[in-house]
């Protein structure tokens, strides 16, 4: 427990602790230095498979890589993030307690109080030479005389003044008790919060200690059977290290997560792919490929689990009719009606998680491009991420937000789904591209309105999402091999309001934002989504019914917002609804329906085939916005 | 140890990897106790102030020295003693213990190793 004194406090050298942090971070960097030596110039090298082959010697590699990296994960544990951090913390929060402390001091000393008492409880009061000045010589301090309001006495036989200072000595000596309690509250609190700021460094250094993961074995006899128990041991701590950065404990950006997760070893990896495929497949900051890899296991292992237990609800239900048909009485605790609502249910999850896995198996027929499944679930109305083409290895990715309506029934269909559109992206990011690869992600991650009134004129399923999208993207950002991709954010209907609204409130790290059919996207300005308004683009056909519909902020395909647009047809038949103007949304609660049915189609008809709006989002997404119609 | 189907080596890179893994041993033990020796005394400054910063970081630095860097510069040194053997033998070492390296290394390659660690060897 810190036991500074404020005297310990003034004198201690601030700058020698900040120093020993420096020396820490130094240290870790040359600590690495030597780790890239065994790995290159050993592993790599002279210990290379062309020097030594055999089962032995792939161990010794094995082990001289786990021991590594051992070593790079205490250096970035321990020597920086524990003692580097505590040092470097304590020094800067020592530091300004240490100029607040000196500053009071100054004072004190200046008007003649004294610091006294137990070092966690000090008192501050008035000196036995305030003391003297105020009641033996009648002659305060001229601090003291301004805060009575009196005139100082000007020489020792001012007997006027010193009769004044008399008949007030009450007023200078609570004036000047209730200074030396404001300042005694003052130094309670500097010190108080020094002693935390000890305390907490110390802390940090003392937990370090605690538990520690165990070091690989050393080579010898015994060897075969330690190891194993090692990795073991090692395995339970990264997997503690992954469910706390999946349950969002650990407070690791996508960025932060793709440097723990390349910090691992293969070993490492491969044991969480395998055993915590549910963790892994989620995660932002985890290369596309490996969530791909753990999602597809996940999904696998999803349908089997709902196939088993639609068999034990048919077996249940079967039961229940033999028992009815047999005239005996039925002991099942569960009703027959609520075992078939059970059943619609897992059947309805069972056969949307089926055509997802479905659509994902071949590649894209046209392009070619495998399929890669970022994410999934059944929740309310179904999640799904998925990408034709590898985000982390192309040049252009393009991720498409869907709207009102969008759910994972309708992600999987072969007929009309949002799995289509993202294949029709893809077909045109290479026909219309310049030879470069474009993934097309679909990312409905997020709680979408069921419908065009309620939910959808209301921006919190938008601002749910803002923070997940955020991170999606930063996601993308780190896990990019190479150079950085040509990225767009396109925002269909309400997802373009979920695209506008998480570039206006997490800021969304994107080349390009297409908003399409939008009925604003949360903002009113295209200069207030975070990138250059040369960079945001907008379109809407001419019979889209959302043009009625314009109730989160300013028309984005409007001058005054300020960004671009492009060409969009209706391609679908319909009358235009309200010639004369008005509000759908609230018009077609009035028998308008019929006339809406062509605006609610073209509301859809932007990947149509034929549709000038496909090649003008080809263009953007591939970075040829100048052929951009 | 595993046992080895297939077994080819090149003994003079294995001597190599070797004087790697014995010169990263002596580097970080050497950036380690300096560290360790500068961190000491700034330990003993904050002691001296009454902080509790102080003996927390005395001991952190002392386990970090002993357990950790020096765990880790263990298996560097008991590995390159491993493959010197190895090296040596121009076999494959199953049943390997540390003493092997005192009795079956070549010392003119690293002088007075066999001496030096002797004592920091579990199984010597």
């Amino acid at each position: 427990m810190s036991d500074m004194s404020w005297k310990d406090l003034r004198d201690l050298d601030c700058a020698a602790i900040q120093s020993g942090g420096y020396a820490w971070a130094g240290y870790v960097d040359r600590m690495v230095e030597q780790s890239e030596r065994l790995r290159t110039d050993v592993i790599a090298g002279h210990l290379s498979i062309e020097n030594y082959e055999s089962d032995t010697a792939t161990q010794v590699r094995e082990h001289i890589d786990l021991f590594t990296g051992r070593f790079e994960d205490d250096l970035s544990d321990y020597a920086q993030t524990r003692v580097r951090t505590a040092l470097l913390e304590a020094s800067e929060a020592l530091k300004a307690e240490q100029d607040e402390l000196l500053e009071l001091v100054g004072l004190i000393e200046e008007r003649a109080y004294e610091i006294e008492g137990d070092k966690h409880d000090y008192e501050v009061n008035p000196s036995g030479e305030l003391h003297r000045s105020i009641y033996l010589h009648l002659d305060p301090p001229q601090w003291l005389c301004d805060r009575v309001g009196i005139d100082k006495p000007s020489a020792w036989y001012d007997l006027v003044g010193e009769a004044e200072v008399m008949s007030r000595l009450g007023d200078f000596y609570e004036l000047a008790k209730e200074l030396g309690a404001q300042y005694q509250d003052r130094l309670r609190a500097i010190m108080s919060r020094a002693h935390d700021a000890d305390d907490e460094a110390a802390a940090a250094l003392t937990a370090m200690r605690e538990a520690p993961p165990e070091l690989p074995p050393q080579l010898g006899a015994t060897y075969d059977d330690l190891i194993d128990d090692y990795k073991a041991e090692l395995s339970e701590e990264v997997a503690a290290e992954m469910e706390a950065i999946f349950n969002g404990e650990s407070d690791l950006s996508p960025e932060q997560v793709n440097q723990w997760w390349e910090g691992l070893s293969d070993a490492e990896r491969e044991a969480l792919i395998a055993e915590h495929p549910e963790w892994v497949g989620p995660t932002d900051g985890i290369p596309v490929d490996v969530r791909d890899t753990a999602n597809r296991t996940v999904l696998d292992d999803q349908i089997t689990g709902l196939d088993q237990e639609i068999a034990d609800i048919e077996q249940q239900m079967d039961a229940i009719n033999a028992d009815y048909e047999a005239g005996r009485p039925n002991d099942s605790p569960v009703s027959y009606s609520e075992l078939q609502e059970r059943l619609e249910e897992l059947r309805q999850d069972r056969d949307q998680l089926a055509d997802l896995d479905s659509r994902i198996q071949e590649p894209h027929p046209d392009t070619g491009q495998e399929y890669f499944l970022l994410g999934f679930g059944t929740e309310g109305e179904g999640q799904a991420i998925v990408s034709v083409g590898n985000p982390d290895t192309a040049d252009n990715v393009n991720v498409y937000v869907p709207g009102t309506g969008a759910d994972l029934g309708g992600a999987g269909y072969d007929n009309g789904g949002l799995m289509n559109r993202i294949d029709s992206m893809a077909y045109d990011a290479m026909r219309f591209g310049k030879g470069e690869e474009t993934a097309t992600v679909l990312w409905l991650d997020y709680d979408a309105p069921d419908g065009v009134v309620g939910e959808a004129r209301d921006t919190a399923l938008a601002e749910a999402a803002a923070d997940d999208l955020g991170s999606f993207t930063d996601g993308l950002r780190a896990t990019a091999e190479g150079e950085p991709s040509n990225l767009t954010m396109t925002g269909h209907s309400y997802g373009s309001t979920t695209v506008g609204i998480a570039a206006r409130d997490e800021g969304l790290d994107v080349d390009n934002m297409v908003f399409i059919g939008s009925p604003g996207v949360g903002v009113d300005s295209a200069e207030a989504l975070g990138i250059d308004p040369d960079n945001v683009w907008a379109s809407r056909n001419p019979d889209d019914v959302i043009e009625y519909g314009m109730v989160h902020g300013e028309d984005p395909t409007g001058e005054e917002f300020g960004g671009n647009t492009f060409t969009s047809e209706a391609t679908r038949e319909g009358e235009h609804p309200f010639p004369g103007g008005g509000n759908v949304l609230l018009g077609a609660a009035g028998g308008a329906v019929a006339a809406v049915d062509g605006a609610v189609a073209n509301h859809s008809a932007y990947w149509d085939d034929g549709n000038i709006s496909r090649e003008n989002m080809a263009f953007i997404a591939t970075g040829q916005e100048g052929e951009v119609e | 140890m595993a046992g080895a189907d297939v077994f080819t080596m090149e003994p003079d890179e294995v001597h190599k990897s070797v004087e790697i893994l014995f010169d990263v041993e002596s580097e970080v033990d050497s950036r380690t106790a300096t560290l360790i020796d500068s961190t000491t005394e700034l330990a003993q400054q904050l002691k001296d102030s009454d902080t509790a910063l102080g003996p927390a970081l005395a001991e952190a630095a002392e386990w970090w020295q002993l357990r950790r860097a020096g765990g880790f510069t263990g298996l560097c040194g008991n590995t390159g003693e491993y493959l010197a053997v190895c090296a040596e033998e121009a076999v494959e070492v199953d049943d390997y213990n540390a003493g092997d390296f005192a009795s079956l290394a070549d010392h003119d390659r690293y002088p007075g190793r066999a001496n030096e660690n002797a004592s920091s060897r579990p199984d010597w």
